[in-house]
């Protein structure tokens, strides 16, 4: 499997850090893998795989490229959210849930102000960081559609 | 006696001269099973998700031989929970605990899980070198891979990459990890608290078991690992035709001698030295038998296994 090119990591992280105000010296310690055309997987510096096998997946789920911004995987969400200072949006218990079903989120209270216009945003539950959503505004605020995966909260208890 | 179809009584009266307290393991087949869990280490502590949930911290019992790992006496739906759905926690039955907790993995290490669905072990392996390193996940059936792989999203590992070959003909250079585990498919007797009819087997089912996958998987296994290194051998089986046998067999062929197994707080019997007439190597007694009455938990088995320079 190809390790990325710095063009096109720089190209992501850049994104990443100007939405979310990430340090890129975050991903130092990281090797970023191209398990498709437009998934990148992210490995720790010291992940080394046997010359010889055949590799189905390495590593962390990390980005998607096919859209017309980057999207961060949900499980990159997680073990880097915590690092974001931009475009995190704490969810209150019933937000979350709705969150997690697939449900849209109306912002119309001060939690707005922390949203830098339409794009992805970190989702943030009592300090989870569950995945993202897609902001947008609306008439009182923002709307937040839910990007957390399908299936994953179904069987979620109220 | 309980009333039990086909083989079941048979199958397990094999036992009756081996176990100290036979009663006792037989009541204890017939309670369920202890729910076990433990929590993520980046997880918020479990009293802050307990007050968050609802839950009865008292209700969760730590466990003696290690950190973070608690039995369940709640009637809480943790399965079903926000704390699961996080990661925070991920349940688990304590025996499959053990072979990790003894292979030890450190950060940084290359560490091979040869037989890894459901990914139980992989995930314990990973969180353990702090998601450092590198975990090779094996698995030959695809569908049960990609079980592995939403595990490994849930729980944020970064660390382990996944592979699907079948153990036996697992291709890659040989010496090349710090540990291996091979935790072998077996005929699951230990898991008759969950499922009962796991006893209803005849010797004839179980043939291919004994006599060549387990011991050509354990062969395999170490011949990946690099000499000093360490194998782990476990089944969720009581049969010494797929345990002691198979490490019997192993050690007479290959480079390698048992290591003791230590567990401060859990008690489990030495591995058998003979069986049905049959002598093992003496230092089958390094391994460790654990019986469900023991530490009313499932029953398994685990060799710890250390390679030789040739």
């Amino acid at each position: 499997m190809n390790e990325v090119c710095s063009e096109i990591r720089d190209g992501f992280l850049g994104v990443l850090c100007q939405r979310f105000g990430f340090e890129k010296s975050l991903f130092d310690s990281y090797r970023f893998l191209m398990l498709s055309k437009k998934r990148v997987q992210i490995v720790p510096s010291d992940h080394f795989a046997p010359n010889r096998l055949t590799i189905e997946t390495p590593g962390m789920n990390f980005i998607k490229l096919n859209g017309k911004v980057p999207k961060l995987s949900t499980s990159a969400t997680s073990f880097f959210g915590e690092n974001a200072t931009k475009n995190v949006i704490h969810l209150t218990r019933d937000e979350f849930i709705k969150y997690c079903r697939q449900e849209a989120i109306e912002i119309s209270d001060d939690r707005h102000t922390r949203i830098k216009g339409r794009g992805y945003v970190i989702v943030k539950y009592d300090g989870s960081f569950p995945g993202q959503g897609f902001a947008e505004k609306n008439e009182v605020g923002y709307v937040i559609r839910s990007r957390f995966p399908k299936g994953r909260g179904w069987h979620l208890r109220a | 006696m309980v009333k039990a179809p086909g083989n079941v009584w048979k199958n397990i009266l094999r036992y009756q001269e081996i176990i100290d307290d036979f009663d006792g393991f037989v009541d204890a087949l017939m309670r369920p099973l202890p729910r076990t869990f433990w929590l993520h280490p980046g997880s918020p502590s479990l009293s802050h998700l307990s007050k968050r949930e609802g839950w009865d911290i008292d209700a969760f019992i730590p466990l003696k031989w290690r950190d973070s790992a608690f039995r369940d006496h709640s009637r809480s739906d943790l399965g079903r929970s926000i704390p699961y759905l996080l990661g925070d926690i991920h349940i688990q039955e304590e025996v499959s605990m053990i072979p990790v907790y003894i292979l030890n993995p450190q950060p940084g290490d290359k560490i091979l899980d040869l037989c890894a669905a459901p990914g139980n072990k992989t995930v314990q392996i990973a969180l353990k070198m702090a998601n450092r390193g590198t975990v090779i996940a094996n698995d030959r059936d695809p569908k049960r891979l990609s079980g592995v792989r939403s595990l490994l999203s849930r729980l944020m590992i970064t660390n382990v990459s996944t592979v699907v070959q079948d153990g036996l003909r697992f291709s890659c250079e040989s010496n090349f990890f710090d540990g291996v585990l091979a935790d072998v498919p077996c005929s699951c007797e230990g898991t008759a608290r969950k499922s009962p009819k796991v006893f209803n087997h005849s010797l004839a089912d179980l043939v291919p078991l004994g006599a060549g996958l387990q011991i050509g998987l354990l062969r395999k296994a170490i011949d990946l690992c690099r000499p000093g290194g360490s194998i782990i051998y476990s089944t969720c089986t009581f049969r010494p035709e797929e345990n002691e046998m198979v490490v019997d067999h192993v050690l007479r062929n290959t480079p390698t001698r048992l290591i003791d197994i230590k567990l401060e707080g859990f008690d489990f019997s030495p591995g058998l030295t003979s069986w049905l007439g049959k002598e093992f190597r003496s230092e089958l007694h390094k391994s460790a038998r654990i019986w469900p009455h023991l530490n009313d938990t499932g029953g398994f088995f685990i060799a710890h296994l250390r390679k030789e320079s040739v």
